[in-house]
């Protein structure tokens, strides 16, 4: 790759269009991944017959506009009303909605873009410098190595549970037995269908999770019967402190490294990158302790997960033509229509193209950065709006956007039952994301496992022989027992100081 | 102030009501054409769908409006075109996988429930192996199948999905027993074989076609009936001996009892949008081979299509479903 190649890559950049498409997909992707139910795959889909006409090159500055907004705009919603816009924000609910009932949404949203932007940004130069190498290291993951990714995935279910891990447990197993739904991934034997043509394909998790978060909250805020009161917000502080960043900095950088590498795994995508990094931070953050009761920490690694996982889907897609992750197939069915068939031969060929696609995602990064910054204040103030305008105006949102997904009225069915089902659980204490991430994990974990099997013949030694599918396997079990062991650990350490102390006394 | 605006909001929600009222017949289409497209926005029949019903819009004078109704592997979308009036504006795509739902979905589409428009593309089967495979050519891969059944690691689409009948197919004319590894689709099929991980694949031509030319993947064979315009040096099967066709197809269909003469008058049109050398140009680069067949030519593509399907069930006992 030379650098006279992607200088000329630049060049594109001298037509002042570029910026104004690069700046009109971010707001828009923003706006859209924010509302409920428009998940960003879906706003790329609808946008994409609209880009036929233009330039390549300016259609792609419109469409990693739309991308990068719409993977950052679902963490508006998950932290203003405990709705995650995409799947990819589920994590950023659990400490984002906690801060604006605290009246610190502004602050809240200044740090997931901050947060989202170095994770952005740190994709893209990653995709840059390393994409090529990096895509081959992917290619060696095989079934056996997606068994652990989704696994960690899973026991990240049993870290999260806010309150009572056996409640996350049974909301985990939930997921996995509506997850089970559909033909079997592997035979095609119809599963529990009840002669319903929409249920082949299984249960679609975007309406669950529509249903259980917004009509659920929705639901229960309608029971409260209390439209007058607003929490106030704070709007003081909405572009985060230096000192904040410094500390969060640790944090922000290790998410993007997950985000970046979970990315670049064919299949895997910015729900589970989120998902592990605010793991991680659960096991090793400095503040674990107080994650899910509303701290800063809880935004910021999913965040910076979650959209540098955009620069990391691109990686097979630009290298390989393989697409990361739902929403970089529908971008590479996008150039495909221009033409332009992602892969080997058009990144050897067509560099001056390629290095525009890598210049386009950094501008709508900082695009991202400017326009949440600039915007935080009135998201935030969106929130003050009296709910009896609200509460109508949102469901009207959950509706239209789960019909949306697939055009399919079966979908808004099964949203509002997940909604009534939702409100029950909301009732009991009972947290949802774990029946979210159980439905999207379960089928993975389930196909590569039968799968993995297929290519061994049959033998289990397969998940151990493998270093990759091994590391991840010891990840699964330190995520587990670890705070065990730590426990055991400094009981003993504490046992041996107070002997030496009793020692040290006589 | 209030008021007004609820007056007004009501208005609005109303006036929908009268929108259609009147319609008039006049010359075929008057009116926009919706085309609905079992699969997603991006995927192989999206792609090539799209290009061709803006080219109809410009020959034609209507909008096409294309709706994606994904589900059930197009088993929802292919119900709703043979469910949706047939007054000839709402038509639709249809692939090999309307024919094979049969045999997977316990609902599922007839293609005899639908009319044939025409046939646009072509997409031949292949059969393709890693370049660090020590397979040089067809004979060589067949010689240690045969020495070593079951051992080869063929990547498909799913059970009973294209790929997985081009495989069972493949293996049942050259006598081979292989491992059938089902994967979600094409892509993540491709990928396998480029990671290694399994030994061959018989995924259509378009999706391997970059990593053959790029030298990663090595092409043995082509299922078409001719050699591939792109790759000269790729023998057909039948040049092997193996006197078989495997390949997916990709064509319009609309609802039953659609006036024959606006079949014929759309037909036509599609018939002249495969004439033009952009069009064209433009399948042949996203991978397709545009073949244009009319309404009759098409009905014998899906009858062979059908007769394969059933000589895999009926006559070698090719499961789809595994209970």
């Amino acid at each position: 790759m030379s650098f006279d190649l992607y200088l000329e890559g630049l060049s594109y950049f001298a037509n002042p269009i570029m910026f104004i498409a690069s700046f009109l997909g971010v707001l828009v992707g923003i706006v859209f991944g924010a509302l409920p139910g428009l998940t960003a795959t879906m706003t790329i889909a609808v946008f994409i017959p609209f880009t036929f006409g233009l330039d390549p090159v300016i259609s792609f500055a419109f469409l990693l506009g739309l991308y990068t907004g719409a993977v950052y705009g679902g963490s508006i919603s998950a932290i203003l009303i405990n709705i995650p816009g995409t799947p990819s924000a589920i994590a950023t609910s659990l400490d984002g909605y906690p801060l604006c009932q605290k009246g610190r949404a502004g602050e809240a949203i200044g740090i997931s873009t901050v947060s989202s932007a170095f994770g952005g940004f740190f994709s893209v130069l990653v995709l840059c410098v390393a994409a090529p190498l990096i895509a081959n290291v992917a290619l060696k993951f095989s079934a056996e190595e997606y068994v652990g990714i989704t696994l960690i995935g899973l026991s990240i279910i049993a870290v999260i549970s806010p309150g009572s891990i056996v409640k996350g447990l049974i909301g985990g197993i939930l997921g996995l037995v509506l997850g089970t739904v559909g033909l079997d991934p592997i035979t095609g034997f119809p599963r529990m269908i009840f002669g319903r043509a929409e249920l082949l394909d299984g249960i679609d998790s975007i309406p669950v999770m529509i249903g259980v978060y917004g009509l659920a909250e929705m639901f229960s805020q309608i029971s409260k019967n209390d439209f007058k009161t607003v929490v106030s917000q704070k709007l003081s502080k909405v572009i985060p402190s230096g000192k904040d960043i410094k500390r969060l900095m640790p944090t922000i950088f290790r998410s993007s490294v997950i985000g970046t590498l979970i990315g670049a795994i064919p299949a895997a995508g910015g729900s589970i990158a989120s998902l592990v990094a605010y793991g991680q931070e659960k096991r090793f953050g400095k503040r674990r302790h107080l994650l899910g009761t509303g701290i800063i920490d809880g935004v910021a690694a999913p965040e910076a997960a979650n959209n540098a996982s955009t620069g990391g889907a691109l990686i097979p897609m630009m290298t390989l033509g393989i697409p990361g992750d739902p929403m970089t197939a529908v971008l590479m069915g996008g150039l495909i229509i221009q033409g332009l068939r992602p892969g080997p031969i058009l990144f050897q060929q067509q560099m001056p193209f390629v290095s525009s696609i890598f210049i386009s995602l950094l501008l709508s990064v900082v695009f991202m950065l400017v326009i949440g910054l600039a915007g935080a204040r009135i998201f935030s103030r969106l929130i003050t709006i009296r709910k009896n305008y609200l509460i109508p105006a949102i469901l009207v949102f959950c509706l239209v956007g789960s019909y949306a997904i697939n055009n399919s009225l079966f979908d808004v069915g099964v949203l509002i039952i997940a909604g009534i089902v939702g409100f029950l659980l909301k009732q009991v204490n009972f947290s949802v994301a774990p029946i979210i991430l159980g439905m999207i994990l379960g089928p993975l974990f389930e196909t590569n496992l039968r799968r993995s099997l297929m290519l061994s013949g049959g033998d289990w030694s397969t998940f151990v022989t493998r270093p990759f599918s091994l590391a991840f396997l010891i990840i699964v079990v330190l995520v587990l027992v670890g705070p065990l062991l730590l426990q055991l650990v400094r009981k003993q350490k504490t046992a041996c100081e107070d002997e030496e102390d009793e020692n040290g006394g006589v | 102030m209030k008021k007004g605006l609820l007056v007004l909001m009501i208005l609005a929600l109303v006036m929908p009501v009268f929108a259609n009222g009147v319609q008039e017949e006049g010359a075929y289409p008057e009116r926009d054409v919706t085309v609905i497209i079992p699969w997603s926005v991006g995927g192989m029949t999206d792609v090539l769908t799209r290009p061709i019903a803006s080219w109809l819009e410009k020959d034609l004078g209507v909008n096409f409006i294309v709706e994606n109704k994904t589900g059930g592997s197009g088993v929802v979308g292919s119900m709703l075109v043979e469910n949706s009036v047939n007054d000839g504006y709402t038509i639709g795509t249809t692939s090999m996988s309307t024919v094979s739902a049969k045999y997977v979905s316990p609902v599922y589409p007839d293609i005899h429930n639908v009319e044939l428009i025409s046939q646009v593309i072509t997409i031949p089967a292949a059969v393709t192996v890693n370049a660090d495979s020590p397979w040089q050519t067809l004979e060589e891969l067949i010689a240690f199948a045969k020495a070593n059944p079951g051992s080869l690691k063929n990547a498909n689409s799913g059970i009973g999905a294209s790929a997985f009948i081009y495989a069972a197919s493949f293996g049942a004319i050259t006598g081979i027993e292989m491992n059938h590894i089902p994967y979600a689709g094409y892509a993540e099929g491709v990928t396998a074989l480029l990671g290694g991980h399994v030994d061959l694949t018989n995924i259509p031509l378009p999706d391997v076609a970059q990593h053959v030319q790029s030298g990663t993947l090595r092409m043995l064979a082509v299922a078409s009936a001719e050699r591939h315009p792109d790759f000269p040096d790729v023998p057909t099967l039948k040049e092997k001996g193996y006197d078989i066709v495997l390949g997916n197809y990709s064509g319009f269909v609309a609802p039953k009892g659609t006036d024959a003469e606006k079949i014929k008058i759309l037909d036509d049109a599609i018939g002249r949008c495969l004439q033009d050398p952009a069009i064209r140009s433009f399948l042949l680069k996203a991978g397709y081979q545009p073949l244009y067949s009319n309404r009759v030519e098409f009905a014998a593509v899906v009858a062979d299509a059908e007769a394969q399907l059933e000589y895999l069930v009926n006559e070698l006992g090719i499961e789809f479903v595994d209970d």
